[in-house]
């Protein structure tokens, strides 16, 4: 701690000049200021938490729904398509096959999905 | 320069009591304070005048002292649900927040510490010979109270000027008793070599 100084009074205060400093009034209302100011910064923090909250789930939601028809779309065409692979004869009339069932399922499924 | 200012300062080991009814009552207040701040007043009623001189002593200056006793009410009040009863007088709480009020203005001002203490109590602190107290021996008072360290003024002034016991003081200054009582101890042992203080415990 650093250093101080001694100063001497001739005097004490007087209780009543003391009385004179008494202010309960103005305690009060610097106190209800305060608690104003604290529940009003709460308030403030809880609406950017809800809104973060809402944030959150609304990128999360998006997210999902943009992933979710492209599996299902591509998963339906490789199926398709490694079931045919395996009852195909030849390579030649694999070919032709892929492309046309290809064009038509995803034709079929942008279909379903306009509707 | 022999000088037998100070002869017996026992009256100075008898702390400001308040019996244990009346800490279960004060407790009471509060306890009432918690749930409706207007209950408060009675509180401030009580202490205001004790706390404002305490603040007084210790900055020197009026208008000071008004506002950092306003802004230890104002503390007070704020953080009242989180006070914890210690069995020691809500006083020894209110002396913790202004401590620390002053020392935080003090370090924003950078500035030295004051301690601004009556000659009258000076005077009924310390007995004199009948010629009373000269100004020379004032002057050597005050030179030995400005070579104590701070902390150790705190201590002296909280139990000599306040009238604090031991375990308030260790709770308005955050350290322990028995270091309170050492560094009392020390400063008086320096008083009564200078002064040829009487002092008993």
């Amino acid at each position: 701690m650093g250093r101080h100084e001694i100063r001497l009074r001739r005097h004490r205060m007087t209780s009543r000049r003391i009385e004179g400093h008494k202010n309960y009034y103005d305690v009060m209302r610097k106190h209800q200021r305060g608690s104003r100011l604290k529940r009003l910064l709460k308030l403030v923090l809880l609406f950017l938490f809800f809104v973060l909250l809402l944030g959150i789930v609304y990128f999360t939601s998006r997210l999902m729904t943009n992933e979710e028809p492209a599996t299902i779309e591509n998963g339906q065409v490789s199926m398709v398509i490694s079931d045919l692979e395996s009852l195909a004869p030849q390579k030649g009339d694999l070919k032709v096959t892929r492309k046309t069932l290809t064009k038509g399922l995803t034709s079929r499924l942008k279909a379903r999905e306009s509707r | 320069m022999v000088m037998p200012l100070i002869r017996d300062l026992n009256t100075l080991n008898t702390a400001r009591h308040m019996t244990d009814e009346e800490i279960a009552a004060e407790q009471q207040i509060i306890e009432a304070s918690k749930k409706d701040v207007r209950a408060f007043s009675a509180i401030y009623d009580h202490y205001f005048e004790g706390i404002f001189e305490f603040i007084y002593r210790r900055t020197d200056d009026e208008q000071l002292a008004d506002d950092l006793c306003s802004q230890t009410f104002v503390k007070a009040l704020e953080n009242l649900k989180r006070y914890e009863f210690r069995g020691l007088p809500f006083a020894a709480w209110l002396y913790r927040i202004a401590t620390n009020e002053v020392n935080k203005h003090f370090n924003k001002k950078n500035r030295n510490r004051v301690f601004s203490l009556e000659e009258e109590r000076v005077k009924e602190l310390i007995e004199t010979d009948e010629e009373g107290f000269t100004d020379a021996q004032i002057q050597q008072l005050k030179v030995i109270l400005n070579n104590l360290p701070t902390a150790t003024m705190e201590i002296l002034e909280l139990r000599f000027f306040e009238g604090l016991g031991f375990k308030e003081i260790a709770y308005v200054l955050n350290i322990g008793e028995s270091g309170a009582k050492m560094r009392l101890y020390r400063a008086v042992e320096k008083l009564r070599v200078q002064f040829n203080l009487n002092w008993k415990e």
